[in-house]
């Protein structure tokens, strides 16, 4: 009946046969009778009883069935409010089977709730039925959308520069083009930047204001996500300010950057056109915190 | 014999910090005693909650309550879990740290519920030494809360207030005595609420918490969604009798209402110890899903 000898199950083991029993997906009778569960309290539903006691009034099954309800009732809830656009566009009953199948592979073993939906866009692409393939689907769609709110959920109780000085736009004037192109930045800890196949944060943008807003079509999208004042703030992205920003993310100078962008296809026209403005807006957005230079190759 | 309360001051009502209320509080400094926060939404934070947290900490005293302690659980004590504690409750001045008698999870896993234990002398020791552990980490007495519950054992060899007793003697710990949770789980275990609170060592609590729940007809569902019923306030004025008065605290969780709605309510403790009678409220409709608490968790923020 235990992992021992006796017939009362010590305290181990009726912890692993409890939890096995109450977060067993089929309910508490397949529960008690799954190999997991009898492997630590070989027990079924007829000799219940020896392990946990009826009230007055609600038979053993009936009490364990509190808890198994609660469990995926509880994490469920938890997961939707971490992706909430995410179980808007696919409706309860989806969100639900996602969910579900999401705990049982990915089952919390954080001792904060914020971590439970960490793997769930990893979990959404796993199960995708384009998975390793080239073609794209609405499935990929959805995986962009959890992407996005997964970040979203990691920056606003994440490390941020709130109360801390940011690179303006007037720091970056009176550098020499030579001095310029060997600059590195750094970047303030709420960045996170997403390329997508999906226009993303449009649709987000427009399932705010439409419950019933439309998937939209395949066009690429880049995105970059931070927070100011404590509010995540979504920056829509050129793809020339994705490549560029990526760059310097990276580490990479300015030099080193616009030729990551370069060899992502972006054109030297759209770079001369596009560069003096892409700065402009990192640094209105505030998405440095530093710029190095050397010293001797800055203009007075 | 322990000083009452263990020594902590009695600081009178308070309320759970939650995240609706925050811009409210921000805004009006209510005159509320003190305020308790959920640990866990806490000792990782670096964003808003935080940052609310650490202003309201300057005003307040704060005292830090957990749901991931998991004490009775025969997986190790998660040692990096306890340094964020201690970290945040020197960091904010916490009165004092509180969590439940229950198991969360085994294996590794977390299944974030207050999973009841076996009350016998085995578990008994093995609590117990997982007790003084996290005593002799944080370097203060522990405050353990009597879990609603849903399932006993029959493993069981003592009442759960015989356990919480001798767990008092055997480790020096504090009681934080949910009264809401006596009745709940009198209801769901048959047993006498008054007889739990008249065994219980009245010197060892050093806090009471007050809830609402929702009652499923042959069982009671601790939800934490509403006002405080009649039963319940009977039961308080029990232990507030015997106890010479302690720090009082409403949770609320689910149907959140408006921050002077909250805070109403538990003043109406003060009302209740002086003899004046309490309208019954208990006409909230449920409109969530029906859980048992805990389900805290601080949502986003997003323009």
């Amino acid at each position: 009946m235990t992992d021992g000898e006796s017939n009362v199950p010590d305290l181990p083991a009726l912890q692993k046969w409890m939890q096995s029993v109450i977060t067993n997906v089929d309910g508490v009778v397949d529960g008690i009778h799954s190999p997991e569960a009898q492997q630590h309290v070989a027990v079924d539903t007829s000799q219940i009883e020896s392990v946990v006691t009826p009230s007055d009034r609600r038979t053993s099954i009936q009490r364990l069935e509190v808890y198994a309800h609660a469990y995926y009732a509880r994490l469920v809830e938890c997961l939707k409010s971490i992706y909430p656009l995410f179980a808007k566009t696919v409706g309860d009953e989806l969100f639900d089977q996602f969910a579900v199948a999401y705990l049982q592979q990915y089952p919390s073993r954080s001792y904060t709730l914020n971590r439970l939906g960490d793997q769930f866009p990893d979990f959404l692409e796993e199960t995708s039925p384009t998975q390793g393939t080239d073609e794209w689907s609405f499935e990929d769609f959805l995986v962009g959308l959890a992407v996005v709110e997964r970040s979203i959920d990691a920056i606003f109780d994440g490390p941020g520069f709130e109360g801390q000085e940011v690179l303006g736009g007037h720091h970056l004037e009176g550098i020499s083009p030579e001095s310029f192109a060997e600059a590195t930045f750094e970047v303030v800890p709420c960045l996170r930047l997403h390329s997508f196949p999906f226009p993303v944060n449009d649709f987000i943008t427009a399932v705010k204001q439409d419950a019933d807003a439309p998937i939209p079509q395949f066009a690429p999208s880049w995105l970059a996500l931070t927070r100011r004042d404590f509010i995540v703030r979504r920056v829509p992205l050129s793809r020339l300010e994705y490549h560029l920003l990526y760059g310097l993310a990276e580490g990479g100078t300015v030099a080193q950057s616009i030729g990551g962008a370069l060899i992502e296809g972006i054109s030297h026209d759209d770079l001369q056109a596009g560069l003096a403005a892409a700065f402009e807006k990192f640094a209105s957005e505030q998405f440095f915190s530093a710029i190095h230079l050397s010293p001797e190759r800055r203009e007075d | 014999m322990p000083q009452p309360r263990l020594g902590h001051e009695n600081l009178g009502l308070g309320v759970g910090l939650r995240a609706p209320h925050f811009t409210y509080i921000l805004e009006h400094w209510p005159a509320v005693d003190w305020f308790e926060i959920i640990s866990e939404n806490y000792i990782d934070s670096q964003g808003r909650p935080r940052y609310v947290l650490d202003q309201i900490a300057e005003r307040y005293p704060i005292v830090m309550h957990g749901v991931s302690l998991s004490i009775g659980s025969t997986d190790p004590l998660d040692l990096d879990y306890l340094a964020k504690l201690k970290s945040l409750s020197q960091d904010i001045g916490a009165k004092w740290i509180s969590d439940h008698v229950c198991w969360t999870g085994v294996s590794g896993k977390n299944t974030h519920d207050l999973l009841p234990i076996p009350y016998n002398e085995e578990t008994l020791q093995h609590v117990a030494q997982r007790v003084r552990q996290v005593q002799e980490f944080l370097e203060r007495p522990l405050i353990l809360e009597d879990p609603s519950s849903y399932v006993t054992f029959a493993a069981s060899t003592m009442s759960e207030w015989e356990f919480l007793t001798a767990l008092t003697e055997e480790t020096g710990c504090g009681l934080l005595l949910d009264v809401n949770n006596v009745y709940v789980s009198a209801v769901n275990h048959d047993f006498d609420p008054v007889q739990y609170i008249e065994n219980l060592p009245w010197e060892s609590i050093v806090q009471f918490h007050l809830a609402g729940h929702t009652n499923m007809g042959d069982y009671c569902i601790d939800t934490h969604d509403g006002h405080v019923i009649d039963p319940v306030w009977k039961l308080y004025r029990l232990a507030h009798e015997r106890t010479g008065s302690v720090s009082t605290l409403l949770e609320w969780d689910a149907n959140i209402p408006d921050f002077p709605t909250l805070h109403a309510e538990v003043l109406k403790a003060k009302k209740f110890i002086q003899g004046e009678a309490i309208p019954a409220d208990d006409s909230a409709e449920k409109s969530h899903t029906v859980v048992p608490h805990p389900a805290h968790r601080i949502e986003h923020e997003v323009s």
